[in-house]
């Protein structure tokens, strides 16, 4: 984006120079030229139109740019004032030039001189509506339409009153002529006394003071001078008929002037709002994708979460309606061994052992996966905890396990009281000890180490046992649902401890790792977030 | 396993309605009560339904004789079409049945079961272990709580003259 605008300041600098050269160069050349007697007062009267033209149709254009901005009809009205006076001042320069060049071939036969009359009355005519615009869009309960069609008909007288002339400049006398060309001066000026009382009521009593206003208002004043003075004028080229023209050009001026200035203020007032607008319409989208986004991931969490009751559901149904079968294939087998005891071969009772085994390995494998299914479940309020209490009544749940291993448990620091779920952390710490324990158990004496770190925004425990150990390539697997790295025959297990350990970890906003090397024993953390805490 | 008191020979066996839908889970529980020392009189229904049946003298059991009122239900919470929480709800929500003590026997160790369990009017939740020698261990203590510790509500009939 930079790059472009930075195109666009470069083109905009370009174009102010052009303009520049338009509007600056001319009055300084013309005035100069016109007293050096180098290039006859026609012709430069012709140029002056010409340049004039040029002024009005970039005038118009400024318009259709503000009435796009704005959009407001004022400004469209006043651009066709000024196209059509910018066209009037072609043709009159044309004329002049043509005229006194002498090599007339378009205008040969045709007086055009009152129609620059008839476009200044429509100039001003517009001017007057441009007042009405401004005052419907200052008291927003007048009716625009109203507004809309008074414009549309001095619109039409004006382009009526343009039109005359040239029909009459063709079919009557030099007087009538003469004549029509001072009532519509008369007219001219009368409009312009009338646009001035509603361009100064406009200023004092609607309060809009804006430059462009000021400046209408003295190019009203300033045109109805040139016109009184065009009236006066007894003779083409005199005193009066300069002196209307130069008047005529200045109150040309005075508008030009006038936007320029509510350009600039526009720019700094409106560029600020703009800018403030885009601004916000921006912020609005990005709240509109992020609420967006927001209602995708509410959805997807949604159907995340119906998915995973489903699963829960599945999970604790199954377990269920496992045991059943499991409880029949396990109690018969007893009572076939209780009841055959003596016909039975000693390798059918083997068997049946096994089949007995087998159902005992199955059912602990269904009691980890609805303690699972049952953490997912259920989730008790998070209290605060005393961990070395609960850490003891893990040791007193476990006390046949290490008593038959011997195994030594030094806990290495104190440790603390944390706030979470009290039901389900338990689970972590028996978890994690009888993993410790069961995987040390082949050690004399296995030593398992409890540690507690403070850390500034969790709380860190360990567990070190001297156990087998675990090779570091399957660190990360080892929290994985189902996944055992020994055969079931060396250490009983289901594969289904370490997943809740980290589902349960997980809840508290902590994570869990292993360190370890075979043979050299292993030690887990886990973390447990302070930010859970409301009292933190 | 437990040293039965020696004058426990007033008391009368008790009479259990087993309600169970498994037929394996029916035989286990039979086998178990009959290796207990005491001979308990053990009437077995397959499901809800049947026990509702069975207690309020509907269907079949239209005979108070042949079908005597228990001293004792068990009932499993997992059965097709009438489920244990409803025998329970429309047992206790009955004047002349809701004194008969309802022992839970089923296979669940769900909070929530036991939790609604005990809320609908159960006196006692036990679970099924897998291992028939625990199983044994289970019926053998309930049957010591429920016929030595325990003094069950009078039958029906002596109920009323009681009153």
């Amino acid at each position: 984006m930079p790059h472009t605008h930075a195109k666009h300041q470069k083109i905009s600098r370009k174009s102010w120079i052009i303009w520049g050269f338009i509007f600056v160069i001319p009055p300084i050349f013309y005035p100069f030229a016109y007293y050096s007697n180098t290039i006859s007062n026609d012709i430069i009267h012709g140029l002056l139109e010409l340049w004039a033209a040029s002024i009005a149709f970039s005038v118009a254009g400024f318009m259709v740019l503000y009435y796009l901005a704005l959009n407001r009809v004022f400004f469209l009205c006043l651009s066709a004032g000024f196209t059509l006076l910018g066209s009037e001042n072609i043709i009159q320069g044309l004329y002049i030039i043509d005229k006194s060049l002498g090599v007339n071939s378009f205008f040969q036969g045709i007086d055009l001189p009152d129609t620059y009359i008839a476009g200044r009355l429509l100039f001003t005519a517009s001017l007057i509506v441009g007042v009405l615009f401004f005052k419907d869009s200052i008291s927003p309960n007048n009716k625009l339409k109203k507004v809309f069609f008074l414009n549309t008909a001095l619109f039409l007288i004006a382009a009526v009153a343009t039109l005359l002339p040239l029909f009459f400049s063709f079919s009557t006398s030099a007087e009538q002529n003469e004549n029509i060309r001072y009532t519509l001066l008369w007219v001219s000026a009368a409009l312009n006394i009338v646009g001035i009382f509603l361009y100064i009521k406009l200023y004092s009593h609607a309060k809009h003071h804006t430059p462009f206003v000021w400046s209408i208002i003295a190019s009203l004043i300033t045109g109805l001078n040139a016109l009184i003075y065009m009236i006066f004028s007894k003779y083409h080229s005199d005193i009066s008929f300069d002196t209307a023209h130069i008047l005529r050009l200045i109150s040309c001026f005075f508008p030009l002037f006038g936007i320029g200035m509510s350009l600039l203020n526009l720019y700094k007032r409106e560029g600020e709002l703009v800018r403030k607008l885009s601004g916000s319409i921006k912020r609005e989208r990005d709240l509109a994708a992020k609420a967006a986004i927001a209602d995708f991931e509410r959805q997807r969490a949604d159907e995340l979460q119906k998915i995973n009751k489903e699963l829960d559901n599945f999970t604790y149904v199954v377990s269920h309606d496992l045991r059943a079968p499991l409880r029949a294939i396990k109690s018969f087998g007893s009572f076939l061994v209780e009841d055959y005891k003596s016909t039975l071969p000693s390798e059918a009772q083997e068997y049946i052992d096994e089949i007995c085994k087998g159902a005992d390995r199955m059912n602990t494998l269904l009691d980890d996966l609805l303690t699972l299914s049952r953490i997912s479940r259920l989730n008790n309020p998070f209290k605060t905890i005393d961990i070395q209490n609960m850490f003891l009544v893990v040791q007193k749940m476990l006390e046949f396990d290490i008593k038959q291993y011997n195994v030594e448990i030094n806990i290495l620091s104190t440790l603390p009281h944390i706030y979470g779920d009290p039901i389900k952390l338990e689970l972590v710490f028996s978890n994690l000890l009888k993993n410790a324990i069961k995987f040390s158990s082949k050690r004399t004496p296995p030593v398992i180490e409890i540690g507690y770190t403070d850390k500034p925004d969790y709380h860190e425990f360990s567990i070190k046992d001297n156990g087998i150990g675990i090779d570091p390539k399957y660190n990360r697997h080892i929290f994985e649902l189902f996944k055992r790295l020994h055969p079931s025959d060396q250490y009983e297990g289901t594969g289904v401890g370490l997943n809740i350990v980290k589902k349960i970890i997980d809840e508290h906003k902590g994570n869990v790792r292993v360190e370890s090397e075979i043979d050299k024993g292993a030690t887990f953390f886990f973390t447990i977030s302070k930010r859970l805490d409301p009292a933190h | 396993m437990f040293e039965y008191p020696e004058n426990n020979q007033h008391q009368k066996p008790i009479d259990i309605l087993l309600v169970e839908d498994n037929e394996a889970d029916i035989k286990i529980t039979i086998r178990t009560f009959k290796k207990s020392r005491l001979a308990n009189r053990l009437f077995v229904v397959r499901d809800g339904q049947e026990a509702l049946d069975y207690i309020f003298l509907q269907g079949h059991y239209q005979d108070r004789t042949a079908f005597p009122l228990p001293d004792l239900i068990l009932l499993d919470i997992n059965m097709p079409k009438v489920n244990g929480f409803q025998v329970l709800e429309n047992l206790k929500r009955n004047e002349e049945f809701k004194y008969i003590p309802v022992v839970i026997l089923t296979t669940s160790q769900q909070e929530e079961d036991i939790a609604k369990s005990y809320a609908t009017g159960a006196c006692s939740f036990i679970s099924k272990p897998i291992g028939y020698e625990e199983f044994t261990k289970k019926i053998e203590a309930f049957n010591y709580y429920w016929q030595i510790v325990n003094i069950l509500p009078p039958k029906k009939d002596s109920f009323h003259t009681v009153l």
